[in-house]
Order: structure tokens, then sequence, then C-alpha cells
């Protein structure tokens, strides 16, 4: 029997001895391709909601969904279909299941300072959802399943003992993390618990939708302080499926499209079904139209109750913090482009009385802007008030009363231009994480599902970084926001008199001169980045084939391919997590790199992050520079123009290949999936004539001078301050930077963001 | 490849009938009836997966998965010339994919290393010799003598060029040899 008979015997005999689990039904199979075919569809409204927001949920970073438009929270494998498991249905008593549970903590995504330790969360969409807490901040242990919230976490905070969590909830999560909701949106949820065991939902106000439609809220911001805890939320809507006759599992997406002339609004939306039939129907509330934020306050053992908004109608919340003597929120109203605001509100005691929402004013900023035109969250520390914003910080030690503004890279000591793009506030003080160069916060569109408006006979079509508005003249205006300079500017196109900027979009009537509003930015999927990169000359684009990565100055970091951009990095992101099921980040012994997927899983492209320190801006990158490499006595060179020549170390030429259109690679040259080559021999393609392994390309490539990796990698810097005024570095990182930090009562921990290393500074 | 211990294109199931798991079976499912395809073939890749990643749960959830996208996909799965192929590598990459994941997370390698010291394995020796190959050797393998797949039909499920087919089985064969002690 020769060697391929013996293998598929023994194939056939292994497989035949592995117990497979039972065949799942089909019924669970198509029945879970539906329910994640419906959240796809609305996982970018979902999304765009959250960011319009402005919620600095994580760090700032935002949210990003995997291919099917979850988020896991099991700490199980994300698959496995609905067939019911185990911890699939939390008991609503569950009880702590001991266990070698101990955890790396490489990734978090939020770390609380609690009066045992700390309490971190990762929540990674592509990955496992873990809640671990720790004492030391160095050893974590993790929730046991059963123990987890039931609900998809978003935000938390912790006071006092008690930890508070915010997300959408679900009756049942699968292994997949996947809620069996017949809607398309989950229910916004919160939570509390006292002992990480037991969870307790705060119970709030049932939404009145207007009739064909389903309201849901979601929970955007939380604070939580001595009189009870504040809850910022927002309703959207969507169909009701049943009140037209529908069955919602045979829902599987839906789309609308808004119309207003005059003060008449409406919106037709069409459903699809998950056989593939459309169904246009005309709602009878607009729901373009956002209801603004609401507020709640629910003190212990109290009812929710609705707090008034502290700002004009049509704002938005931004932020909601805990001062320490009453919760400060703040906001902004985007159809006028205004500066943020900030409003204090003050409770009794016991919970059970509120002042009338009163501002707070900066009493020696500049008055034609405002103190508050900072774009950074409010946060405390101590009773003093901090925000940021690029390289300032604007403080007030006196609860809003009188505000300084500080230059953070002075503050330090340093010539480097800071721009800080995270501050928290803890016991101990404040922490800043910054970056050194680049330009002021800059907003761009979030990508996800793109939205036609009709307005007034405007049509305004809004896609991924790109807005078209079509006037009843048939002219068209384009802009681009993505383009760095663009939103920290007006968008003026002078020939229809279009205008985009942060309030929204405009017409200029050319008689009056006036400006009329035609989409608030409030209905638009605006996101605000809190960062750039790079510093102003530098600009790189690293790629194979048709792939590229481009970090460009003030860009997110951005992966192109054949037919235009695939993605864009959130700045953090790119440093912490598998962004997307389709482009993922690994980071491996041989360092951080991009791997892009097809649609089936497959690799199409790898593009080394490395890459990106070993070439200067403009330079090519390797595979187009040539290189030799040896191995086995042959020596294969790979030329610039794509062609190939095998010889021997002697130097007898074995075999030229002639330049190639397409993927760079001579034929019968072959780059494995390792990285190492593989010549076929030139005489019979179907043996491998020499392999060279892979340690040869990465020494190959590993070329470059000390001198091209300067001039562009930017320095991460992560500073402290216990009072605001005066802050010290803690440490800098030249590459990576640091994914989170957490502020304890005597010491701050920082996770750098490339391994699961964690230092730990004692402050105060 | 000498497969005349067996009918062309089949596995032998003890105590079941024969199971075709050749491509070519999928040409009068093409109208549409996944549930047939998923009756005739959801085993052959699970145990093929299982083969491949050494871990039968592992598997079985990449099947689902894998079966999953496919139901999302199907009018356009159903006519690839390999859908089995196509289903086979959607798995293979989620379990990967997870097996990434969970390598970083838990910083301890991964082995993909069939638990066989429960199985009735004969073979010792080759089972020993298929242990030592690398990850992409043993999918071609399984594609070729598990799956029977002819290299064209492996190029396509795996989306590679069959030249790289080639070459990765003439590497695993080469080094199964020299773990078995270079016999022919």
């Amino acid at each position: 029997m020769n060697l391929e008979e013996r293998l598929s015997n023994h194939l056939s005999q292994e497989a035949e001895g592995h117990q497979l689990p039972p065949l799942t039904p089909i019924d669970t199979i198509t029945g879970t391709a539906r329910q994640r075919s419906r959240r796809r569809n609305a996982a970018g409204g979902l999304l765009a909601s959250l960011a319009l927001a402005g919620a600095a949920f994580f760090g700032g970073q935002a949210f990003i969904g995997d291919d099917e438009g979850t988020v896991t929270v099991t700490n199980e494998r994300e698959s496995g279909i609905d067939v019911p498991q185990e911890d699939d249905v939390l008991p609503s008593n569950p009880p702590t299941i001991e266990g070698d549970s101990t955890v790396q903590l490489s990734s978090p995504q939020r770390i609380l300072a609690t009066d045992d330790g700390y309490v971190a969360f990762n929540f990674s969409p592509a990955g496992d959802t873990t809640v671990a807490t720790s004492a030391d901040g160095e050893t974590w242990t993790a929730l046991p399943a059963a123990n987890l919230p039931p609900m998809i976490v978003l935000d938390a905070t912790y006071h006092e003992g008690q930890l508070i969590v915010a997300g959408f909830g679900s009756d049942a999560l699968n292994s997949l993390g996947e809620a069996p909701s017949p809607i398309a949106q989950p229910p916004g949820v919160a939570m509390t618990s006292t002992d990480l065991v037991n969870w307790t939902e705060l119970e709030l106000p049932q939404p009145n939708s207007p009739e064909g439609t389903i309201a849901t809220r979601s929970v955007l911001h939380l604070a939580a302080g001595d009189p009870g805890i504040l809850l910022v939320t927002q309703l959207d809507l969507e169909p009701d499926y049943s009140f037209y006759g529908l069955d919602p599992e045979t829902v599987c997406g839906w789309s609308s499209a808004y119309d207003r002339t005059g003060n008449l609004e409406s919106t037709a939306a069409r459903i699809e079904l998950c056989d593939g039939t459309v169904i246009d129907i005309d709602l009878f509330a607009p729901v373009m139209s956002v209801p603004a934020p609401q507020l709640f306050f629910v003190g212990e053992g109290r009812e929710a109750v609705a707090v008034p908004m502290p700002f004009g109608p049509g704002s938005w919340v931004s932020g909601a913090e805990w001062t320490g003597t009453s919760f400060a929120v703040t906001g902004f109203d985007p159809a006028f482009n205004g500066p943020q605001q900030a409003a204090r509100i003050a409770f009794s005691a016991d919970g059970t009385n509120f002042s009338t929402p009163s501002p707070l004013e900066a009493t020696n900023s500049d008055p034609a802007e405002g103190v508050f035109s900072y774009n950074g969250d409010l946060v405390t520390s101590n009773g003093v008030l901090a925000m940021h914003a690029g390289a300032t910080l604007v403080l007030s030690p006196d609860n809003g009363a009188t505000w300084t503004e500080i230059d953070v890279a002075g503050a330090v000591g340093t010539t480097a231009e800071l721009q800080v793009i995270e501050l928290i506030g803890g016991e101990a003080g404040f922490v800043a994480t910054a970056f050194e160069g680049g330009t002021l916060a800059e907003p761009v569109p979030l990508g996800g599902d793109g939205r036609t408006l009709n307005v007034d006979g405007y049509r305004i079509e809004i896609d991924y970084r790109t807005t078209v508005v079509r006037t009843p003249e048939g002219e068209t205006a384009t802009f681009e926001p993505g383009d760095p300079s663009a939103l920290t500017e007006r968008m003026v196109d002078e020939s229809t008199g279009i205008v985009v900027d942060l309030g929204g979009i405009y017409v200029i009537d050319p008689v009056t001169n006036e400006e009329r509003v035609l989409v608030p930015a409030a209905q638009i999927a605006w996101s605000f980045h809190s960062t750039s990169f790079g510093t102003e000359d530098t600009s790189y684009s690293i790629g194979s084939g048709a792939y590229s990565l481009q970090i460009e100055p003030g860009m997110n970091p951005t992966v192109h391919g054949p037919e235009g951009m695939l993605f864009e990095f959130e700045e953090a992101a790119l440093w912490n997590a598998d962004p997307t099921d389709g482009i993922e980040l690994i980071v491996d012994d041989f360092g951080p790199y991009v791997v892009i997927y097809d649609e089936q899983g497959g690799e199409l492209a790898r593009l080394s992050l490395n890459a990106i320190a070993s070439f200067q801006s403009g330079e090519s990158p390797p595979a187009t520079e040539g290189f030799t490499v040896e191995a086995d006595g042959y020596v294969l060179e790979l030329f610039p123009d794509e062609s190939a020549q095998l010889r021997t170390v002697d130097g007898v030429t074995i075999y030229d290949w002639a330049p190639v259109e397409g993927d760079g690679v001579p034929e019968g040259v072959i780059v494995e999936a390792d990285g190492s080559i593989s010549v076929l021999d030139p005489n019979n393609a179907d043996e491998v004539l020499v392999n060279f392994p892979v340690e040869l390309m990465v020494s190959s490539a590993g070329t470059a001078s000390p001198e091209s990796l300067e001039g562009g990698i930017p320095s991460f810097y992560v500073l402290f301050s216990s009072d605001g005024l005066n802050w010290e570095i803690l440490t800098t990182s030249s590459f990576g930077g640091p994914n989170q930090v957490a502020v304890g009562e005597d010491e701050v921990l920082v996770f750098n963001g490339l391994s699961p290393a964690i230092e730990r500074f004692p402050v105060g | 490849m000498n497969t005349a211990s067996r009918q062309p294109g089949t596995v032998s199931v003890p105590g079941a009938d024969v199971i075709s798991i050749r491509p070519d079976v999928q040409l009068h499912e093409r109208a549409g009836d996944f549930s047939l395809f998923y009756r005739a073939h959801r085993d052959s890749i699970a145990k093929a997966l299982t083969l491949t990643l050494g871990d039968a749960q592992l598997a079985s959830e990449a099947t689902d998965e894998a079966m999953t996208r496919a139901v999302q996909r199907w009018a356009k799965v159903s006519d690839y010339g390999n859908p089995q192929g196509w289903v086979y590598r959607v798995g293979l990459n989620w379990a990967r994919s997870w097996l990434r994941r969970r390598r970083r997370e838990r910083d301890r390698p991964v082995q993909f290393t069939p638990d066989t010291a429960s199985l009735d394995v004969r073979d010792l020796a080759l089972a020993d010799a298929l242990e030592h190959l690398t990850f992409d050797h043993r999918v071609v393998v399984v594609c070729r003598f598990f799956l029977d797949w002819s290299v064209a039909d492996t190029a396509l499920a795996l989306d590679v060029p069959e030249g790289t087919v080639k070459s990765r089985l003439t590497r695993a064969l080469a080094n199964l040899r020299t773990h078995l002690g270079d016999e022919r």
C-alpha cells in the first residue's frame, strides 16, 4: 500500500473515531441566518445614533460591529448557532461559579477603579467578552459566564460599591452573543450590581411611539453619584411590522426615505422580507426626526423620574458626570453649530428632588467662544472639573465657577506638540493620553448604511464619507468631508449655495443670503474623532498587490482595496482589537499586521504594520524594491520590475522569469501563506525545487536604516496630574501607544496597546 | 492518487449508506435546495474539519457557522463550482480566526494536534507523521485524501492557485515520508 492509500484509509478511520456533536437542525441554521441578516441591516442606524451622541464609549473608541452586526458577551466560543446551551439563558439569580478563570487582560476597553481594586471590560465584537476583576491590577479573574449581566454592555461606571452597566438587553444570548429578539434593535438596558453576581435592572418608563412604529430606548450615558444614577437615553423608531400584518420573524431589514416640504414631514419605509420581497409603506410618523435625548434619574429604591433637558430644543447631550456635589451634563445644539454647553443638576441627598438645570458658565474665558467649545467630555477628580481639546485643557477647581486654561505640553515641560485624545478622572487625579504631533480634532462622517433624504425639493444622499446634494434645479454639489480640512471649516459649494458644516446641511438663499437648514447635523451620522495621527509632513502607503494601508497626517489609518477604501480604523482600535471580521489586526511574534479577508474569510492580503516603521514616507514596500534570498544552495532574486531569477550559489542560472502583470509574483514562484517562498521545478511544475523559509523574508525586509524610523512614528504620552494644574509624564512609547489606562486610589495602570504588559505607576 | 480501495468520490462510513462527497454531485442541487445540500455534506465537512483541526467540537461549530453563512448567500454559493469547498474553507477560516484570537488572549500556543489517544488508530506511525505537518499542509492532505478532491477542486475550495496546492502536497508528502522513514 503506498502512502496515498495509507492516507486515505487512515483519515477515514480517524474521522470515524471522532465523536461529532449531534447534527444541528437545519431550522436552527436558517433561523440564525435570518436573525443575522436583520441585525446587519439594523446595525448601521444603531451605530450611527450611538456615534452621533458623541458618546465616549470606552475611551472614545467607536463601537465597531463584526460582519454580522453583533457583539458577543460570552466568554465561550462565539459560534454554535442557536442551540440552547447551559449558559444561554441566564437564571434570574445566578450562582457564582468557582474555577480557574484567571485571564490575561491584554486589550481591556474599560477599566474602573473600585473599592476592592479594579473591574475591566473587554467586549470586542470580534472576540470573547470578559468582565474581569483584579485586586492588584496584575492578576485578573474573569467573571464566570453565568454571572455576566444578561445584556450587551456598552458603558459602565462605578460609585461607592455599585457597578452600573448600560447597553442592550436580551432575554437569551447564544454562544454567538446573538439576541433572538424579534425586532432588529434590542431595547436599551441599564443594570446595577453590588456583588457582580446579582444584577438589577433599572426600570425606565416604556416609551410611547406613534402608531405603526415601535420605539426602543438606548442608554447613551451613565453617571452615578451619591443621590443615585443619572441616565441619558435616546429613542429610536422603526416600523411595527405586526401593525402592517407582517411576522417580524420574516423581516430581514428596512430602510427609510424622509421627505419634508415646508412643515410637512413624511417618511416612506421600505421593508425587506427575508424571502426577498420588498414592501413599501408610508409611516405615520416622520422617523427621521430623531427624538431628543431624555434624562432620567433613579434614586436608590425609587422609580425612574424624568429630568428636564438642560439645553434648548434639538440639543444633544454628549456626556454626564458626577462632580462630587452634583451632576453635570454637557451638550450642544447641532442645528446651529453652537458651542458645547454644560449644565449642573443638583439632587437632594435622598434623590427625591432636583434643581432646575442651571448652566455652567465660563467666567474667565473668551465669551465669544465659551469654554465649552471644547469637544472633550467633562470629567472630574476630587471636585475639579476638566475638559480637553487638542493641546489644551480647561479646569475649574470650583465646580464651574471659574475656569483656567492649561497648555499640556508646557505643563509637562516638553517642546513636543502634544494633542490630548483622552482624559479621565479618578480618585488619585487626572490621567491624559496624548499623541505627539498631528492636528486638532476633526469630525468625519461615520461609515455605515447611506441615507437618502428629500427636503424641500433637495435630494440629499449621505453615503460613506461623501454627501451629495441635488438641488431642485438638478445641480449637484458633492462634499467629501473625509478631507482633514473639510469640517474644521465650513464647506460651501458656490454654484449651488449648499453648505455643509458641523451643524448640518444648509442652503443659502441667493436673494436674501439667508441660510436655511435642510438637515441638521443631529440627523446625519457624524462622528467626532478626538485625535489625529502622525506629523504634518509624513504620509505612508504600505501595500501588497492591490491592497494598501495608508496612514496620513490627521487621518485615521485606512485600508484600500482595488475598488477604493475598504476600512477606516479608529485610531485606538487599530492598536487594540480585531476591527472587523473582514479586516483583522493580528499581533504575534512577528509584530502587528493587518489581514484582509474576502467574503469567505480567505486571506486577500497581509499588510505589515512593521513596514511602516521600516520605510520612509513615499518609499515603496519591499516587494517592489526587490530582494535576494538564499537557501539550500539556491539563490532567488526578485527584481523591482517583478521579474525573477533562480540560480545556484555558484552563479549558474537555473531559470529566468520575465516581468508579469498581476500580483507581482512570477509564475512558478509561490508566496506561501506562511510567508515563505517556494520555487517549482521549471522542468516539472509538480515538484518544489526549493523553499525559502519565512525567516529569510523577514530578514530581507528588515534592512531599513535606523534613520528611516524617524519622522512620523507617533509618540504616545501618558500624563498624570493630581490637581489638573501640575502635570508629569508617566510613560511614553514610540509605537503602539497605550491601550487603556485606569486611575486607582494611589496608582495608575497603563495597558500597552501591543502587548499584554501592564505598567503600574504609583501616584499621589 | 490511488483510491482503488474505495468507490471513486466516496467515503465508506460503517453502518451508513455511502455518502457522496464529490463536488460534481452538487450540480443537481443548484435549484436552491439548501436543505438537500446540508444533509448531504454537513457531516463530511464536519469530519474533514475535525481531521484538519483536531477538535471535533470546534469543527462542528465551524461547520455550523459556515453553513449559516452559506444559507445567507445560497443563491450565490450554490452557483459556485465547489460549494462544499466554499463551506469547508469558510469553516476553516472561521476556526483559524477563533484559534488565533484564542492564542492571543490565552498567550499559549494552539496545537493542531488531533486527540488520537482515545481513537482506535491502527496506523500510529502515520498518525504521528501527520501531527508534524503544518496547518496548510494538513489542509491539502485532508482535501486530497479524505475529501477526495482533485488538485483543481482543492485549489478552487481553498482559493489558491493549483500550483500552490501541488507544492503543498509535494512538501506534505515529502514531510510525511521523512517522518515515516523515507519509505516510498
